[in-house]
């Protein structure tokens, strides 16, 4: 079992739509596993529960996870992992 | 009456002479160009002269629509406006949306060409096939907002859209900017200070018309086709809720996140710079659409308390609280909104104008600026107020270290000396966007080659970063392999910069969102070319399409070439080729001059350009049909 750090940015309602969430995960736990947890978990019509992967951004440690290779990455002791719906700026 | 949208006319007004009259453009011009900026790139090359005056009246400006704006397509309401730049002395394209673009097609004009200088302060008013140059004394030194109100209770309509410059073009600034439909900045490189220099306040525009398509009824057909696949875009989803600043804390979480002149990139509390603070905290009080587009990304905003004054307004997009927040050391949410008023009323470009002040921060807390060198103010990092006074001194000139900052940060650290200029976080004189282009090699190239000067708004390689399948498949499609949607290689990305230039020319010809084709990629070189084509009623493929993009390119450098630009020219900062990224993931990341060379070498011969000089090669321009137009300045090859 190891501890790792969650943010999650614009998937909750105003002040919950960024949050930061100690969790601990069963060794092996890979991002998809944990994404797949969260949503599952998350109350049905809310935006954790319906968005889809392909539209998330998800970092491990700051590293952008651009193929669904990457987002089988396992989590480890002291991971932080962050997701968000993706967003473009200019 | 409808006006088909491939019978497009030009408005040319002659300042000097105060003599207005129309022109038509030719149909060979309209598929060759595309429209929009392709056009206005042929009309500033063939209007100008090499070593023209940008404050001179021999400069011209080119208010060109795109293409398609006016109709359905899916965000296509964006217009340009293009001239010399007097804060380069090279090309200038500044891209706008809002509403002004369709205005005037409804009033029968797609271009409108200013040259000469007016005596004495005017304005422009179209109304529909009318047009008066008429006098504009008593809207000289007032605000752009102030300006729109007088103007349409003057006019008697408030439906009219207006182009308007405030005090800071009026008094040349070197990064004044046009408010366009109020809360629509063209911006960079100076453009405002181009119209002041004309004394041109504002152009206000009523038009009654309409527009008809070919084949109205498969445009229509495609275009909310199209419609539908941007709407059902999850990035589409984000820039709605959120704006573009909506990307604050991905740029965060990914060390790319611009902060104290680009010496950090971190910055503590910035998720008060973002668009999701906006909307939690109760600032966000409605969205704004520019005209055709479903996504509404512009916000509209209040304080909430009186502590840096009161603001109802357009709302901060994600460069300027970057440039005015985070480059500034500065995360306060309320004094941001005051300092986006301030540009934006007294007509500033918030990214040029927030790393002018970034850089005199810097270089008082180094010690070689003071009190007395900066007419008073404490410029330490994180002072709000300091910056609020400074952007009024600036828009003025009042005193000596303002008008010194006018010009710009490449002026004033050759006047400063004493190395700042390693931390003026520009090239070819004009200030670059808050892009990290130490980790981003693509973007690095762009930035580099990019005829105006170091920023992302003529190419934006969004595509290399691979977040999302489609952007995979664009690199893919470009380079052959999706491995290469990684911002850290360097291979391949002269054809990556090239693939996304030709798009990039292509959506604002047309007058597309940049947003919608290389970001959402719902607006493709496919769809664009059959949209074309149909409410042109001229064939035009995809081909077609992206060579039509390439002479855009080749014109800008071109010019340049004509202004005297070579290699040596396309650079980046300073601090981007020379000092590493401090932490974070990209911690030591760099694009230094070795790294930068090898990638001007792919680009220069993927072009077809001369690798030592960077012009253009006769059999090039004759390749593209250009030879006619800017053989003068080809080399032999």
């Amino acid at each position: 079992m190891g501890q790792i750090f969650l943010r999650l940015f614009g998937l909750g309602e105003g002040d919950a739509s960024q949050q930061t969430l100690t969790l601990s995960v069963e060794p092996g736990t890979t991002v998809y596993a944990l994404w797949e947890g969260l949503s599952r978990e998350a109350p049905p019509g809310a935006k954790m529960a319906t968005i889809e992967p392909a539209g998330l951004l998800a970092l491990l440690n700051g590293r952008p996870l651009r193929t669904q290779a990457e987002w089988g990455s396992p989590v480890c002791d002291g991971d932080t992992v962050v997701y968000m719906p993706k967003a473009f700026g200019g | 009456m409808s006006r088909p949208i491939s019978q497009q006319r030009i408005l040319n007004v002659d300042l000097t002479q105060r003599r207005t009259w129309a022109e038509k453009v030719a149909q060979d011009d309209l598929v060759k160009y595309l429209g929009g900026r392709g056009i206005a790139a042929k009309l500033l090359y063939e209007r100008t002269r090499g070593g023209v005056d940008p404050l001179g009246s021999d400069n011209v400006m080119v208010f060109a629509t795109g293409a398609l704006t006016g109709t359905n397509a899916p965000s296509s309401g964006r217009s340009s406006v293009t001239c010399k730049s007097p804060a380069t002395g090279l090309y200038l394209k500044v891209s706008v949306g809002g509403h002004v673009g369709a205005e005037l097609r409804y009033a029968g004009w797609d271009y409108v060409v200013v040259s000469g200088t007016a005596s004495g302060p005017v304005y422009l008013w179209i109304d529909d096939e009318h047009v008066e140059i008429r006098d504009a004394r008593h809207l000289w030194g007032r605000g752009t907002r102030e300006t729109d109100d007088l103007l349409k209770a003057e006019l008697g309509d408030e439906a009219i859209r207006t182009a308007v410059i405030g005090p800071a073009g009026e008094n040349r600034v070197l990064f004044s900017c046009i408010m366009v439909t109020r809360y629509n900045s063209a911006s960079r490189g100076g453009v405002g200070a181009v119209m002041g220099s004309k004394n041109l306040k504002a152009i206000a525009v009523r038009g009654r018309g309409g527009l008809s398509c070919a084949s109205g009824k498969e445009y229509y057909a495609l275009a909310g086709q199209m419609r539908r696949k941007l709407a059902a875009d999850s990035g589409s989803e984000s820039l709605y809720n959120w704006g573009t600043s909506g990307s604050i804390p991905g740029l965060d979480e990914m060390g790319m996140l611009a902060a104290y002149n680009f010496s950090r990139v971190a910055i503590d509390h910035s998720e008060r710079l973002s668009g999701q603070y906006l909307l939690d905290q109760g600032y966000l009080i409605g969205r704004e659409s520019c005209f055709g587009c479903s996504t509404a990304c512009h916000r509209y905003v209040r304080t909430l308390t009186d502590e840096w004054g009161r603001v109802r307004d357009a709302g901060p997009e994600l460069e300027t609280v970057l440039s005015l927040g985070a480059e500034c050391g500065i995360t306060d949410t309320e004094a941001l909104l005051v300092a986006n008023r301030l540009c934006n009323d007294l007509g500033m470009d918030t990214i040029s104008a927030g790393h002018v002040i970034s850089w005199a921060m810097e270089t008082y807390e180094r010690g070689i600026l003071d009190k007395e060198s900066t007419d008073g103010l404490d410029l330490r990092f994180g002072n709000a107020g300091a910056q609020h006074t400074l952007l009024n001194r600036l828009a003025r000139r009042e005193g000596a270290f303002a008008d010194l900052l006018a010009n710009g940060t490449r002026h004033a650290s050759q006047e400063v000396g004493r190395d700042s200029g390693t931390w003026a976080i520009q090239a070819k004189g004009l200030e670059q966007s808050a892009v990290d282009t130490r980790a981003a090699k693509s973007y690095a190239l762009a930035f580099a080659v990019n005829p105006r000067g170091p920023d992302h708004l003529m190419t934006e390689t969004f595509a290399e970063f691979g977040f999302t399948q489609e952007s995979r498949d664009v690199i893919r499609e470009i380079t052959g392999d999706e491995a290469y949607a990684n911002p850290r290689l360097t291979e391949k990305r002269a054809d990556i910069v090239r693939w996304h230039e030709d798009v990039y020319g292509a959506s604002e010809a047309l007058g597309f969102c940049v947003f919608t084709s290389t970001a959402a990629f719902a607006v493709n070189p496919r769809n664009m070319a059959q949209l074309f084509s149909l409410g042109m009623g001229v064939p035009l493929d995809e081909k077609q399409l992206m060579l039509g993009g390439r002479r855009m390119v080749t014109i800008e450098r071109c010019f340049n070439v004509r202004e005297g630009a070579r290699r040596q020219d396309d650079v980046l900062p300073w601090r981007m080729m020379n000092e590493k990224v401090p932490t974070g993931t990209n911690a030591g990341m760099l694009t230094d001059q070795a790294m930068l060379d090898g990638l001007l070498d792919q680009y220069y011969a993927l072009h077809g350009w001369d690798v030592a000089t960077a012009v253009p090669l006769r059999s090039t321009l004759a390749r593209l049909g250009l030879a006619e137009l800017c053989g003068d300045v080809a080399l032999e090859g």
